[in-house]
């Protein structure tokens, strides 16, 4: 067989052999591709990062997730509350799920490991799961006061008692209620929280629901979306230039290669934890692969033009 | 193949091995639930218990905790449970059930026999005394009536039409020996008549609860201990808010107050006066609005004041205090204030301006369940401001609220001296200006509205906003600091009140922010009625009702005029009451005491009235012999005068200063506002116009083409190389593949696909060749097997048609395409047709097909999956092709003269398109907008 | 007649459909409530046809000792156990039932959508070969939006994400519209043929 012919028509068992080295070595040797950061994550971190050091400001975080898409949105989960928790500002969770209350707790104390100084209740406060039916009256009731609506929090204690509720009233106090879901629920938080008391939203969502909210952001409706592991790559990559140095955000300095570069260097021990570089480490996968696929077709093509040439000289 | 067998055989002996072991690694389930407690639930009714637990450890692996209810501790009823993640388990301490409200009791589907729960070991209290839910049966359900309240919900034609009227009486014997005898005329009705029946616990009563748990392998643990609580009805809670203002030139109170939680036994709010003296006078009670949500405010007038407290001074205000005082209906009162407060004393000038055009419209286009409500001009807001970093181009995002009166078309935003028009509303304008983000900044805005003969908008009328920048926060921050404009609008909103004409409390219907402008009020239609403590007949088993059906407010003294539902029962009423009155005036004659003559004369007037002062529609009702006629007249009234509201607007800051609109009135004078259900929807009229000249096209297609004109249609490769494709197959000596789409007989592409089939099963018939056809769709099966059928007998081939080559392999997608593709390797097909609808699996599909060296030739309409079938496939039929190709293989003049057709729509639409494409780039949107949005 | 009353239902029902989308009144909106029941009340009768088909070819195929008949076996046994645990135990969390779904069914359908991504680079392999001007435009095409979706097109130039927006946004869009008109027009031309009766070869046999 010619050379040309050869790379033509390359076994699929070797193809698919490449390929499934492509996934799994990356998976489990770090590459370390750089991630270059977007709008739409950009704009919801540097919201999240106004709150930072002020008692009178929390963020909001629902998780209305179930286990089942985790892989994509449990990177989120984790690359937001250790921002909030690197940058001391308040987080309230809560789901409307009760799969989602399991999350929170897990998310919550794998997080909390890494920051001894953060304490329930005081640094944050686990609102838990509330039933479903409860949503409207809860997402309506929070633009009066939010100790009111919600009551109790995941430990039964009552709200207004609590340190952290000290300074928060109502929706005022919310910087940005981040709905993290595999669904629209964002929309819900959008036409009842934001088109009555003008709290901003912003969305964490799958990679496949993530188009649908364009429009939402186009609209200005949603501060900011992550959008699947992309998204989450992003905001593990600001967490750990801008949070973890103590830096100003700024869209310059986050698109700026070299500079991003430099402050990789200086980063603490901490931001190399396998937990908070998941979803990088995802898509450095992801990109090997499409670099794959790119190198077959061009291989494809360098045999193709090859006979292509071998064919006309013999004409 | 013995090998593949026994291999079968023994990956099936290992599976089975791997559940049984899979079943046998959890803790046992062999403790009990601790810590149950049962506690009131405070400021309710009396209706509510709270129950709360110690979870069980997560090793324990529980996936739910079932709850059980009784009002004796030897039967437990299952009332409910809480699922638990099985891996996580419950992290707090302590969980919570709370039994409260109105919840399901039985119904015509419950279960037949009363039985016992499953799962407790035998001769342990759980094995006695815990029952699955509550069965149909009467002999158990009946009796545990009494110790519940309960509330019947019934279809309203069954209760109209199939009830069965019967005479119940009542003998109380009184303490002195006597006897009252009262016989109650009811209707009955069987439980499969009835939607279904709700409990709720009652007041004062002892409640006996028991909880188990259920782990991952299902087996129960034993039951918890049996506890009880009594339920209390207890005062009601606080009131979070009240205010009081006294507007002294319109010479009027006005309060607002804050709604509590519970609102479902609220009787009324009572508002105090307390005078220089500190003396408590009544001066205002709003009754309640259950099940709806009640007003909360309220407008005072000075006179009214005085008509309940004599020495009421208007000059005195400044000393008076006020409170106000939620009561239930056990009379239990609970004042808003530890200490009364006094009045805001202002004058009108400070209240709002009424919002201004206060409609009330049938909604077009709908089933007749909605109205629209909608006032003012319209709004426009800022959803987002976004600068770039170098602060001179601003993106503006807004959004617009709007009426139907006036429909925005154009909206014009001025910022510094720089104007620009938005055509197209899409939310979204960019400016180029520059900006010292140090100093606010203000955008202007107007609007130009479709004129439909009302007043115009005055041309003054803009609406602006300021802006500026934090830098801390690095946003631009909208309407801060609010101008006076905004500052105006921002702290007021919009409440709509509305009443029926059956009813006599204005209730709450919805609150709207300053930025709204319209609200569309669902009226659902009315399907059940509700009717509370039924008595039950064994025998008979039939449950009776109240017969009482309300039907109109009448002349404001009975705002819940009633009627009887049987006209025997009105006439037995209207006769006692008419001895009654013949009575009172034999006394009438016999009496001389002048005020025990009033007495009864006022008697005989009211009785007279009851029977002869009726509204007119009742009284024409009851003119008509046949109940049945009469029930359809009272029917539809009642209907109609439940449906029918009349509206009106507050506009409030919440702090007690408000300002109404008048109720709205009709052009024709009418105020209560009825839904009309719409016979055509105008909306949908493009689409008709367009279906219209899509079907003449293809008729007069059909006709030219019968007439024999010969009409040109571009040759599709895909479609033309089918024959070859099956020749092949042919030659080869191997079967044809032919997958029919994975959706299902109800989408278009199927059909499509299947009408190929047939002429594809037909050629290979004729060729003698066999063709598989692997179904998901278990209705698509027998078509496809009927198609298959019937091609190999028009071949004239019935003998070689075989029933097993038409088959259905799953309906699970991913294992659908195990099993083609297992086909395509082990019969090695020679051609493979995918025609209809495919999703995710389709490379998974074509790639095998391809790896096999098969002919493939696909036809789908779904878009995303083209690309693989065009990579992977020989010939690929791009959407249209796919409904193109069976009138191409069958070249009937009918089927061509549809295609022609089909080309010249194309045609009118493209036109269509680029028309509107020019016209709305040069700013004329006219025609863009006379298409439906959706 | 066995014709003619099918073909009969088919006109009347499609009509009723048609009225439905331009009349929104209550009787309009109730029909299609009471119509979408029937359909409900169809699926169950259905699936003792797919079960008796699955069954009939399998049963057949172990009778005759067809090729690679043992796998048959697999099958029906399989059948009967997941239906058997279900009718037992139920199918609630917890149940054998779920177990074999969750523990089989689940990961073996993953299974076979994770193949996708092989199939994708071998076909993608095979496929794109630049053997014309629109062959080589759409393997540009590809490429430059495969690199945009990860963050090596980024590090290259950022015109590489840009260009991979619009060319989503713009031509693949635009495309997709033209497309969709056709289907969207295909789809109302048959479903008008299948209401007039010119097209009836989904009831099988002579067209």
């Amino acid at each position: 067989m010619k050379f040309s012919d050869r790379i033509q028509k390359v076994d699929r068992r070797i193809i698919y052999m490449i390929l499934l080295l492509a996934v799994v070595l990356p998976l489990v040797f770090r590459i370390g591709f750089k991630t270059y950061t977007t709008t739409p994550v950009e704009d919801l971190y540097r919201h999240i990062d106004a709150a930072a050091g002020r008692d009178d400001m929390s963020i909001l975080m629902d998780f209305t997730h179930d286990p089942g898409v985790l892989p994509e949105l449990y990177p989120m989960d984790l690359a937001i509350l250790r921002h909030c928790f690197e940058r001391n500002i308040k987080v309230f969770t809560i789901s409307f799920l009760p799969q989602g209350a399991a999350i929170i707790q897990m998310a919550l104390s794998e997080v909390k490991e890494d920051y001894p100084n953060i304490e329930a209740n005081v640094d944050y406060c686990n609102f838990g799961f509330k039933p479903w039916s409860t949503k409207l009256p809860i997402m309506l009731g929070m633009g009066d006061d939010i100790a009111e609506a919600v009551e109790t929090n995941s430990e039964g204690l009552k709200l207004e008692n609590l340190p952290i509720m000290q300074n928060m009233k109502n929706y005022d106090n919310i910087q940005v209620v981040v709905e993290i879901s595999g669904s629209s629920m964002g929309q819900f938080w959008v036409t009842y929280a934001r088109a009555k008391f003008g709290v901003d939203v912003a969305v964490g969502l799958t990679a496949v629901m993530a188009a649908d909210v364009y429009p939402y952001l186009q609209s200005g409706q949603f501060v900011g979306s992550l959008g699947g592991l992309k998204g989450a790559a992003e905001y593990e990559q600001l967490v750990d230039i801008f949070a973890m140095n103590d830096e100003e955000f700024s869209k310059k300095k986050a698109r700026d290669i070299k500079w991003v570069a430099a402050q990789y260097k200086e980063l603490p021990a901490i931001a190399k934890l396998y937990k908070y570089n998941k979803a990088r480490i995802g898509m450095d996968a992801q990109a090997v692969v499409h670099v794959l696929i790119i190198f077959f077709i061009v291989l494809g093509n360098i045999g193709y033009f090859l006979d292509q040439r071998a064919q006309k000289k013999n004409k | 193949m013995k090998v593949c067998s026994k291999f079968g055989l023994l990956l099936l002996m290992f599976t089975l091995l791997l559940v049984s072991s899979a079943f046998g690694a959890i803790v046992p389930n062999n403790e009990a639930v601790e810590g149950l407690k049962v506690e009131n639930v405070p400021h309710d009714d009396g209706g509510g218990l709270t129950l709360s637990w110690k979870p069980l450890p997560k090793e324990k692996r529980i996936i739910e905790y079932r709850i059980y209810r009784g009002y004796t501790p030897d039967s437990l009823f299952y009332i409910g449970r809480i699922p638990v993640d099985a891996k996580t388990g419950v992290a707090a301490d302590t969980m919570k059930y709370v039994d409260q409200g109105w919840t399901f009791f039985v119904d015509a589907t419950s279960r037949a026999k009363l039985k016992h729960e499953k799962g407790q070991k035998k001769g342990t209290k759980g094995a006695e005394v815990l029952f699955r839910t509550v069965p149909r049966d009467m002999k158990v359900y009946g009796p545990m009536m009494d110790h519940y309240r309960i509330l019947v919900v019934i279809p309203d034609k069954e209760y109209m039409y199939h009830t069965k009227m019967r005479e119940f009486t009542d003998i109380d014997s009184n303490e002195d020996g006597t006897v009252d005898t009262t016989s109650t005329i009811l209707a009955g009705m069987k439980l499969e008549q009835l939607k279904y029946i709700l409990t709720k616990l009652k007041v004062g009563k002892e409640y006996y609860y028991a909880i188990q748990a259920l782990n991952m392998n299902r087996s129960v643990s034993p039951l918890s201990e049996i506890v009880s609580g009594k339920t209390t009805d207890d005062p009601p809670e606080k009131l979070k808010k009240f205010c009081a203002v006294a507007v002294s030139d319109k010479k009027q109170m006005q309060f607002e107050w804050s709604l509590p939680v519970f609102t479902d036994d609220q009787k009324q709010f009572n508002i105090y006066l307390y005078d220089e003296f500190d003396d408590q006078h009544l001066i205002f009670t709003r009754p309640d609005a259950y099940p709806y949500t009640p007003q909360t405010n309220a407008i005072v007038p000075y006179d009214s004041i005085a008509a309940r407290f004599e020495a009421f001074n208007p000059a005195n205000m400044k000393w008076y205090r006020f409170n106000i005082g939620e009561q239930d209906r056990k009379d239990q009162e609970t004042l808003a204030k530890d200490e009364p407060i006094p009045a805001e004393i202002i004058t009108s000038a400070i209240l709002p301006k009424p919002p201004i055009h206060f409609t009330v419209k049938d909604q077009p286009n709908d089933k007749g369940d909605q109205l629209q409500v909608f006032f003012g001009y319209p709004y426009y807001g800022l959803s987002k401001l976004t600068y770039n970093d170098a602060f001179t181009k601003l993106t503006v995002n807004y959004f617009i609220s709007e009426n139907s009166m006036y429909e925005v078309t154009r909206l014009i935003l001025t910022i510094n001296g720089k104007t620009k028009t938005e055509y197209v509303l899409d939310n979204k304008l960019d400016f180029n200006v520059d900006w010292d983000y140090e100093m606010p900044m203000e955008i202007k805005g107007s609007f130009v509205c479709k004129h439909k003969g009302q007043e115009p908008l005055p041309e003054d009328y803009a609406i602006t906003h300021t802006f500026s920048f934090d830098p801390e926060m690095q946003v631009v921050i909208i309407d801060y600091p609010p101008n006076e404009q905004m500052k105006e609008q921002m702290d007021y909103y919009y409440q709509v009140y509305k009443i029926n004409h059956t009813s006599d409390v204005y209730r709450y219907a919805k609150e709207l922010s300053f930025r709204e402008r319209e609200y569309v009020d669902k009226i659902s239609y009315e399907t059940v009625q509700f009717r509370g403590t039924p008595r039950f007949c064994l025998d008979e088993k039939r449950l009776y009702f109240s017969t009482y059906l309300s039907i109109v407010n009448y002349k404001d003294q009975y705002p819940f005029y009633t009627q009887a539902i049987y006209l025997d029962q009105l006439k037995q009423q209207d006769e006692e009451i008419r001895a009654e009155i013949a009575e009172l005036q034999k006394e009438l004659e016999t009496t001389t005491d002048k005020q025990e003559i009033e007495k009864i004369e006022n008697r005989i007037i009211s009785y007279t009235d009851y029977i002869e002062d009726k509204p007119e529609i009742v009284k024409e009702a009851n003119r008509l012999k046949s109940d049945k006629e009469r029930m359809k007249m009272l029917y539809t009234a009642h209907c109609t005068n439940k449906r029918s509201f009349k509206y009106y607007i507050r506009k409030t800051d919440g702090q007690g200063h408000f300002i109404d609109t008048p109720i709205y009135t009709a052009p024709n004078g009418e105020q209560y506002i009825f839904p009309k259900q719409n016979w055509f929807n105008t909306d949908e009229i493009i689409t008709l116009i367009a279906v219209l000249v899509f079907a003449a096209l293809v008729f007069f297609m059909i006709k030219a083409a019968r007439k024999g004109k010969r009409l040109y249609i571009r040759p599709i490769a895909g479609i033309q190389e089918i024959d070859n494709a099956i020749g092949r197959a042919t030659e080869m000596g191997r079967p044809i593949l032919f997958v029919p789409g994975l959706s299902g007989i109800s989408d278009v592409a199927t059909l499509a696909g299947l009408a190929i089939l047939s002429k594809v099963a037909k050629k290979a018939a004729e060729y003698d060749t066999r063709i598989l056809v692997p179904c998901r769709d278990f209705i698509v099966l027998p078509i496809a097997q009927e198609i298959v059928k019937e091609a190999h007998y028009e071949a004239g081939r019935p003998d070689t048609y075989d029933k097993n080559s038409v088959f259905f392999i799953t309906q699970a997608q991913f294992a659908f395409v195990a099993g083609v593709n297992g086909i395509m390797i082990r019969e090695k097909t020679a051609t493979n047709f995918y025609m209809g609808m495919f999703w995710a699996e389709s490379l998974l599909m074509t790639e095998t097909g391809s790896a096999t060296g098969a002919i493939q030739i696909a036809g789908t309409d779904a878009v995303n999956q083209l690309p693989f079938f065009i990579t992977t496939c020989d010939y690929t039929l791009i959407g249209e092709e796919l409904y193109a190709a069976s009138a191409y293989l069958s070249k009937q003049p009918l089927i061509l003269g549809t295609l022609k057709a089909q080309d010249y729509m194309k045609l009118l639409i493209v036109i269509t398109v680029i028309i509107g494409t020019v016209l709305s780039t040069v700013h004329l949107t006219f025609f863009m907008n006379w298409f439906p949005a959706k | 007649m066995k014709r003619q009353i099918p073909l009969m239902i088919v006109l009347i029902l499609g009509l009723l459909f048609v009225a439905h989308v331009f009349i929104p009144s209550r009787i309009s909106a109730d029909y299609l409530d009471w119509f979408l029941k029937w359909t409900k009340v169809i699926g169950p009768f259905a699936i003792v046809l797919g079960v008796f088909s699955l069954v009939y070819v399998h049963y057949n195929k172990i009778k005759r000792k067809a090729p690679t008949w043992g796998y048959s076996i697999v099958t029906l046994v399989a059948l009967v156990i997941t239906t058997a645990v279900g009718f037992i135990w139920g199918i609630q969390e917890g149940t054998p039932y779920m177990w074999i779904f969750k523990n089989f069914n689940v990961p073996l359908g993953a299974t076979m959508f994770s193949l996708l991504a092989f199939y994708i680079a071998s076909a993608a392999y095979k496929a794109f070969r630049a053997r014309s001007i629109e062959a080589t435009v759409l393997l540009i095409a590809a490429i430059i939006v495969m690199l945009g979706r990860v963050s090596i097109g980024q590090a290259i130039t950022h015109w590489i994400p840009d260009i991979t927006e619009w060319i989503l946004n713009v031509p693949n869009l635009a495309a997709k519209r033209g497309i969709a008109l056709g289907v969207g027009l295909g789809m109302t031309a048959t479903s008008l043929k299948i209401m007039l009766g010119i097209e009836r070869s989904y009831l099988g046999g002579k067209d």
